[in-house]
């Protein structure tokens, strides 16, 4: 794990705080021991506090997991995966159909589990990779019991936040395309284009470049067809399933979640295996990374506060562009976060 | 439900209201709420037009799904959410979100369930009617098997993804055309459409896109009058399923859903077996095709304005709300109305 041979840089730690948020005490873990073999989610927390950060468990195969909205089959209009609660006026940008789009999300996610389950992993991870709800889309009682759910928001890798070296595979699944392309609801955090050493990154190459420093391959995306034709040309090799075509930013003609659903669980069935036959490389560029970018052109008149940025010594190359080096990815999602906070 | 401006909101929610939204706006869906500023000009309906759907197996069905003709349907809160603009915020209801849309969805797996029956291997669904923006089918809900083509704008609306693969095209839940007594009857965006001087519905449009691929219309349902002005348009050849009687613009005595179900199962099985038997032919006209039309009286004359400024169509204005266009490419016609409805749904 590159990051590590020069000690826990700011984001690891911020990573590793957050996940200890997320997980109970090593007291309350720990502390009834006939209850904790009695009940494996008790069992399978505690085994991932203990391994968390400190390398490879050796033991069990472990998936994370990485669900959006946009790319899930149906959904085409916004209001379909807000919640409402993102705003007072509750009605303004939801739908009654937001409430059925979850509950498939938390399904999509669980035909994964059973998947990669039938292959032989053992932990799952699932982050919230949609900030639908304040990124509290999945309803945990609807979530299969084995998983652990990272949920809520802010968090400080955001779609990948509690990833780490021990993780065996990373799943993206109902990704949307990237910002300018001809994707339904394609867009890219704050940005019009990011590039890292030249080559455009999207929403799931951007983390797929932050889990390959950990040593973590990318071994299944699911979305509509442009993301997937996209995200193959960014980082290579991994099983895809394509839920939509895309007719517009807001049309599709899409397959129905019940033939998803069988897709993905045969699909992260061949992603568990083929990622034990070592088929799927970790996403790596060539370091130091050269990182440019262009805020989106909406964003135009916050572009000072951007230039006043001090942590990422950037670079300005045009009136909304920018660039930067580092030897570290996380740098990158951070930057993703302090743009949002920034524009607005 | 009360509207409120977008601006009062923004400045009635406190301040981590604000900033929640802002990120969720910002983050994830940003351009999706910002709508024509962040769509790339360069992508629009050009590139998603000439994008094909994936093969798929056996004989294909495409189905277009409407619904002010289904079983029952008689008014407008029925089969529509509020979301279609400003005009229809007020025009829906509960029978619209939890009762009509399963129906409509329960109509086209009949269909389907039919049409499987008689041989075909792979169904197309394409949302035809504008109420959520082209999105009423429950995808939770549908056959698994089908391909469901939803959402708005889609560059030739109701038969967004038809070409020449499909061996039938069907129509259900249709209405009749503007101006005649059939239940909420109207015209796309229309008070009245002609192609070479006939008048077409929205059945009879579409019907012409396709022949032009050389898909015939082997099934079509809806009202009495629906039926009945069908068949005139297209010629006899296609079976006609009469789901109610039209006592009104907003009446009629109906069959049950349940009624309507199985005559629709039935309908689509022998249609299926019928087509591969080549007993309908593709409905076609003669080129060059001299396209006029009349948008609709009732609306204000800033949506006349916008289609005049339409380009790419050759259109000429014959007075404040009539249009002519010549073309020999039916596609355009359908081009034409994702154009107009781009106009007019607002």
């Amino acid at each position: 794990m590159t990051s590590m041979t020069s000690g826990p840089s700011p984001g690891m730690v911020a990573a590793l705080a957050a996940l200890a948020l997320l997980l109970p005490s090593s007291s309350a873990a720990q502390g009834d021991s006939a209850g904790r073999d009695a009940d494996p989610g008790r069992a399978a927390l505690a085994e991932l506090q203990s391994d968390a950060g400190t390398g490879r468990a050796g033991k069990g195969f472990r998936v994370f997991i990485v669900p959006d909205m946009e790319g899930a089959p149906g959904t085409v209009f916004s209001r379909e995966v807000l919640s409402g609660a993102e705003a007072d006026c509750e009605t303004c940008f939801t739908s009654p159909d937001y409430e059925h789009y979850r509950r498939l999300m938390a399904e999509d996610v669980n035909a994964v589990i059973e998947g990669a389950s039938a292959a032989g992993a053992t932990a799952f991870t699932v982050n919230e990779g949609h900030g639908g709800n304040d990124f509290a889309n999945i309803q945990p009682f609807a979530l299969d019991p084995r998983a652990t759910l990272v949920r809520g928001w802010p968090k400080p890798l955001v779609m990948i936040t509690g990833l780490d070296a021990t993780y065996d595979t990373v799943i993206f699944i109902g990704a949307h395309a990237n910002a300018g392309s001809p994707g339904v609801m394609a867009h890219n955090f704050a940005v019009d284009s990011l590039t890292v050493n030249g080559v455009a990154l999207n929403e799931v190459g951007l983390n797929a470049l932050v889990a390959g420093e950990m040593g973590v391959s990318v071994s299944l995306v699911s979305g509509d067809d442009v993301l997937v034709e996209e995200t193959h040309e960014m980082i290579g090799q991994f099983e895809e399933v394509v839920t939509k075509i895309a007719y517009g930013r807001n049309a599709a003609a899409t397959y129905t979640p019940a033939r998803v659903r069988e897709w993905l669980r045969s699909a992260a069935r061949r992603a568990v295996e083929g990622e034990r036959k070592g088929a799927y490389r970790p996403f790596t560029l060539e370091k130091p990374y050269r990182v440019a970018f262009t805020l989106r052109k909406s964003f135009a008149d916050k572009a000072e506060e951007v230039a006043a940025l001090s942590r990422y010594r950037l670079e300005r190359t045009g009136a909304i562009s920018f660039r930067f080096e580092t030897q570290e990815a996380v740098e990158l999602g951070h930057l993703m976060n302090d743009l949002e906070l920034i524009v607005f | 439900m009360r509207f409120i401006p977008p601006a009062a909101r923004w400045l009635l929610m406190g301040p981590r209201r604000q900033l929640a939204l802002a990120l969720a706006l910002a983050a994830l869906l940003p351009a999706g709420l910002k709508g024509q500023e962040a769509r790339p000009a360069s992508r629009d309906a050009g590139d998603f037009a000439s994008k094909k759907l994936p093969p798929g197996k056996g004989f294909r069905v495409f189905l277009v799904a409407d619904m002010e003709g289904m079983a029952s349907a008689v008014d407008t809160h029925e089969v529509i959410a509020g979301v279609e603009g400003e005009r229809y915020r007020s025009l829906t209801s509960s029978d619209y979100w939890d009762r009509f849309r399963s129906l409509l969805t329960k109509e086209v797996n009949a269909a389907i369930a039919g049409a499987r029956e008689g041989g075909a291997g792979s169904f197309v669904v394409n949302e035809g009617h504008g109420g959520n923006l082209f999105a009423n089918v429950l995808p939770w809900e549908l056959d698994p098997d089908a391909i469901l083509v939803r959402g708005w704008p889609k560059p030739i609306v109701m038969i967004t993804g038809l070409d020449e693969s499909f061996g039938t095209l069907m129509f259900t839940g249709a209405h009749a055309n503007a101006g005649s007594p059939g239940v909420m009857a109207h015209n796309f965006a229309f008070d009245d459409f002609t192609v070479n001087g006939k008048k077409l519905n929205e059945v009879g449009i579409n019907a012409l896109i396709a022949g032009e691929m050389g898909v015939s219309v082997s099934l079509v349902s809806g009202d009495d009058v629906l039926v009945a002005e069908t068949r005139e348009m297209l010629g006899s050849g296609f079976i006609g399923v009469v789901v109610k009687k039209a006592i009104g613009r907003n009446a009629a005595i109906t069959w049950s859903p349940a009624r309507v179900r199985s005559l629709i199962e039935e309908a689509a099985k022998d249609a299926v077996r019928r087509e591969r038997k080549g007993e309908f032919a593709p409905f076609l006209m003669e080129k060059p095709y001299q396209v006029a039309f009349t948008l609709r009286a009732t609306y204000p004359p800033e949506y006349a304005e916008g289609v005049a400024g339409l380009e790419g169509f050759g259109l000429e204005r014959k007075s404040d709300r009539s249009f002519v266009l010549t073309t020999t490419d039916a596609k355009l016609i359908g081009h034409l109305l994702d154009a107009v409805e781009e106009v007019v749904l607002k």
